[in-house]
Formats: C-alpha cells, sequence, structure tokens
C-alpha cells in the first residue's frame, strides 16, 4: 500500500480517536517512522481534533484549581521514570481497561506501596510471633526453674515428713527407751535425749541444747557397751532443737554420752572431755 | 493549546507551579469535553478533578516525545464515559460522590463552536464526539447512531477531514 493510500484509508483517523486495534498500532507506528509524510499527516489530524475539542471550551469554576491543588498537596509526587508509552496505545489501553470509576484508585500506582504495607505486615508479624515465643520460652524456662526448685524443696520436705513420721512411730513404739543426756557441767547449758528400741532395733538422738563447740573441736556421741565406747556420730550442734535425728544402733548399751574431740575420728573417747551423759534405768 | 517542554519536564519531576500552568492552560478544554459527556456542571468538575489527579500521578507514562499531551490526558476524561457506557447507564448515574458545591458557576466560550455548528452537519460532530471525546467502539457508535460499522468509519474519516477543512477555512 502507497502512502496516499494509506492515509486515505481512513486509518489515522481510527489511530487519532483511539479506535485502532494493536496490529494497526503497529503497522501505523513502523509508517511513520519509514515515512514522514505520514507523520505530519498524522500530526495535523491531532491538531484538528484538539481544535475541535477547543471548541467546547469553558471555563472550569473558580475554585476547581484550588480544590485540585489541595488534592496534589496531598498525593506523592510523580515519578519520572519509565517514561516510555506511545500515545495511541496509552489510549487503547485505557479503551481495553477502563478506569473502573473517576473515584476509583489506579491499582497499579498502589502496588508496590500495598506489597511494600505486605511486607511491613508480615515483618511484624514474624516479629511479633519472635517476641513472643522468645518471651513465652523465657516464661518455660523460668517455670522449669520455679518446678525444680519447687520438686527439691518438695523433696526435702518429703525427706523431713519421713523422717518425722518415722521419728513419731519410734516414739510411740513400745519398746522405745528414753535416756536423758544431762550436762556434766552446771555451768553449760546442754541437754539431749537417746530413743533406744532393742525391739525395733533403731536409735534416734534428740539434742535440746548444746553451745557451739571451740573452734578445731567438735562433738562426738559415743555408747558405752561392755565397758568400751563405741562411736557412733559427730553431733551437729546446728541441728540443736531441731528434732530427732537417726543415729546407728547398738546392742545391749550401758550409756551414751557425748565427748569435745579434736576434729577427726577418734578411736577413743576422751573421757576427762565427757560434756554429756546419761544411763539407760534398770528394768 | 500549547505548552512548552520545560513545563512537562517539571511537572514530571513533581513541579507544582509547572502543574498549575498546565492546569491553565488545559482545564477549559478538559471542562468543556467533562461538561459535553456529562451535561453537568457538578459532574464535569469531578471529572476534571479526578483527571487532574491521576495526570499529576501517572507523569512518568507520558512521553512528550512521542505523544501531544491533550491526546493523552484526553484519555482521564474519557474513560468514565466509556465506563459507565458500557455498563448501561448514564454518566451521571456513575458518581456518586458528594456533589460538588461549586461557588463560581462556569461560562461558556463558544465562539468556535458555533462556526463548527454552522458549518459542520451534526452526524459529523456527533461521531467525532462519540469515538474521541466518549471514547466509544465502532460497534458502540453503531448501536448509539443506528448505522452500520462500515458506515462508522466511513463517517468518522469524513468527519475529521471535514472538520479540518472548517478549520482550515476558519484560519485563513
Amino acid at each position: 500500500m502507497d502512502n496516499q493510500s494509506f492515509i486515505s484509508s481512513g486509518i489515522l483517523e481510527r489511530y487519532a480517536v483511539g479506535m485502532a486495534t494493536a496490529e494497526e498500532q503497529h503497522e501505523i507506528k513502523d509508517m511513520m517512522d519509514k515515512h514522514p509524510e505520514i507523520r505530519e499527516e498524522l500530526a495535523e489530524i491531532h491538531q484538528a481534533l484538539e481544535e475541535f475539542a477547543a471548541a467546547y471550551r469553558v471555563r472550569p469554576p473558580e475554585d476547581l484549581k484550588q480544590k485540585i491543588m489541595q488534592v496534589l498537596s496531598e498525593s506523592p509526587k510523580p515519578s519520572s521514570k519509565n517514561r516510555a508509552m506511545p500515545a495511541p496505545k496509552a489510549a487503547v489501553v485505557e479503551r481495553q481497561r477502563p478506569e473502573r470509576s473517576a473515584s476509583a484508585p489506579n491499582m497499579s500506582s498502589f502496588l508496590p506501596a500495598l506489597l511494600g504495607l505486605v511486607l511491613l505486615g508480615a515483618c511484624v508479624a514474624v516479629y511479633l510471633f519472635m517476641s513472643q515465643a522468645n518471651k513465652a520460652k523465657n516464661e518455660l524456662a523460668s517455670l522449669q526453674v520455679q518446678y525444680d526448685s519447687l520438686r527439691t524443696s518438695l523433696g526435702a520436705e518429703k525427706a523431713n515428713f519421713d523422717k518425722a513420721i518415722q521419728a513419731y512411730e519410734a516414739l510411740r513404739h513400745t519398746g522405745n527407751l528414753p535416756i536423758v543426756l544431762v550436762s556434766t557441767d552446771p555451768a553449760i547449758a546442754a541437754s539431749a535425749m537417746i530413743h533406744w528400741n532393742g525391739q525395733a532395733n533403731s536409735s534416734f538422738l534428740d539434742v535440746k541444747e548444746l553451745p557451739p563447740p571451740p573452734t578445731g573441736k567438735v562433738y562426738q556421741l559415743w555408747a558405752s557397751v561392755g565397758g568400751k565406747g563405741q562411736f557412733l556420730k559427730t553431733i551437729d550442734t546446728a541441728q540443736a532443737g531441731k528434732g530427732l535425728e537417726s543415729i546407728p544402733f547398738v546392742e545391749n548399751p550401758q550409756s551414751f554420752y557425748a565427748t569435745l574431740e579434736d576434729k577427726g575420728h577418734t578411736a577413743e573417747p576422751s573421757l576427762k572431755n565427757v560434756v554429756l551423759f546419761g544411763r539407760l534405768s534398770k528394768n | 493549546m500549547n505548552i512548552g517542554k520545560d513545563t512537562l519536564e517539571a511537572w514530571s519531576k513533581g513541579d507544582q507551579h509547572a502543574f498549575s500552568l498546565i492546569y491553565d492552560e488545559y482545564a477549559p478544554c478538559l471542562f468543556g469535553v467533562a461538561l459535553r459527556i456529562s451535561e453537568s456542571e457538578e459532574k464535569a468538575a469531578h471529572i476534571v478533578l479526578e483527571a487532574f489527579r491521576k495526570i499529576w500521578r501517572n507523569a512518568s507514562s507520558f512521553n512528550p516525545d512521542q505523544e501531544q499531551f491533550f491526546h493523552w490526558a484526553l484519555s482521564f476524561i474519557k474513560s468514565p464515559a466509556v465506563e459507565s457506557h458500557r455498563a448501561g447507564e448514564q454518566l451521571s448515574e456513575r458518581f456518586n460522590f458528594p456533589a460538588y458545591q461549586s461557588t463560581h458557576p462556569a461560562t461558556g466560550l463558544p465562539s468556535l463552536m458555533g462556526h463548527l455548528e454552522a458549518q459542520m452537519d451534526e452526524k459529523h460532530r456527533k461521531v467525532i464526539e462519540l469515538a474521541y471525546f466518549k471514547g466509544l467502539s465502532e460497534q458502540e457508535i453503531e448501536s448509539e447512531m443506528n448505522i452500520p460499522v462500515g458506515t462508522v468509519n466511513t463517517r468518522l474519516r469524513f468527519s475529521v477531514r471535514e472538520l479540518r477543512k472548517v478549520l482550515g477555512e476558519k484560519s485563513r
């Protein structure tokens, strides 16, 4: 098709008003690139249409500009990137995908902001989730510590309870024989009791009061069996007044006594240093 | 209507003063077209307001080397008309936004229009209006004017040539 036939076909008029198909648009662009006279013809058509529109000029309301400028001041500045959209294509695109309404937002312009918001929301959600997870983890660790502490305490309390029950049963036992140990020095406030049970083969020490030993010294408890001292245990004065504690059982004791000794086990009691003494009563 | 490349370039970079100049140059024409489409000053004002908001927002899509500004800007006026036409409703029904409270009534500038009305057949002006202002397709114009599609194309071609002839005579 020669240039004149192309111009006379009416395709340029269709293009100018936005009615050209995509195929026609490509054809026109190709022709314009090759033939400057076609570009000039199209420019004249555009000019005529613009003047036709100008015939409808009406001065808009004075306050419209003010309203538009106010809207602008509340809108983001336009971007100057990606500016390459052929004029006819813009019209066709507009026709194929018309605005939903005059007041509807341009979704493509909101998309980056929307994606940014979604990403920001996801980050916040992850941050909140991680914060909650860390908080829960810390709370769990704290609860675990409390649980371990309570379990330890419970174990200790149970041991104390078992010990108390054992002592209570020993005191109530018909074979229980209480022996009072008194201070050998009236100037020293010291006393204790031994609960010896030949039927149950059990013995308990109940220190009522006993002053702390001098530095480097300890109190040791002994049983006199057949005229010989038999070591039972080292007395912990910190337990004085706290109830019964189990001690090794010995058969046929004649008496019980405590001596003040140097630290470390002593094979023989220092009888000159007896501080507490009690004899089994003869039945 | 003409605006300098520098002004367009400044507008594309977010210069409100440049945008103000563009408004002064093109708003009367765009408002007139909107008024022709909507037949309501309030609706036309809203169409133009929305159009200029899109013009501001979509500056990056305009290429001054490849297209004419008015042709590009007109697409923002045409789209509400196309939408309402395809929805089978009056344009005025499409706009549910609050009534535009204009305190300054518009004033018509009908000098050129009078010449066109006198020199051009109404059916020639109408086919241009439907295609160029309202953005209707050939099939839609066929239905609107009750003429075959082939006649739509022929009439459009003839009408544009008639327009160029009338404008040419007026300028001489």
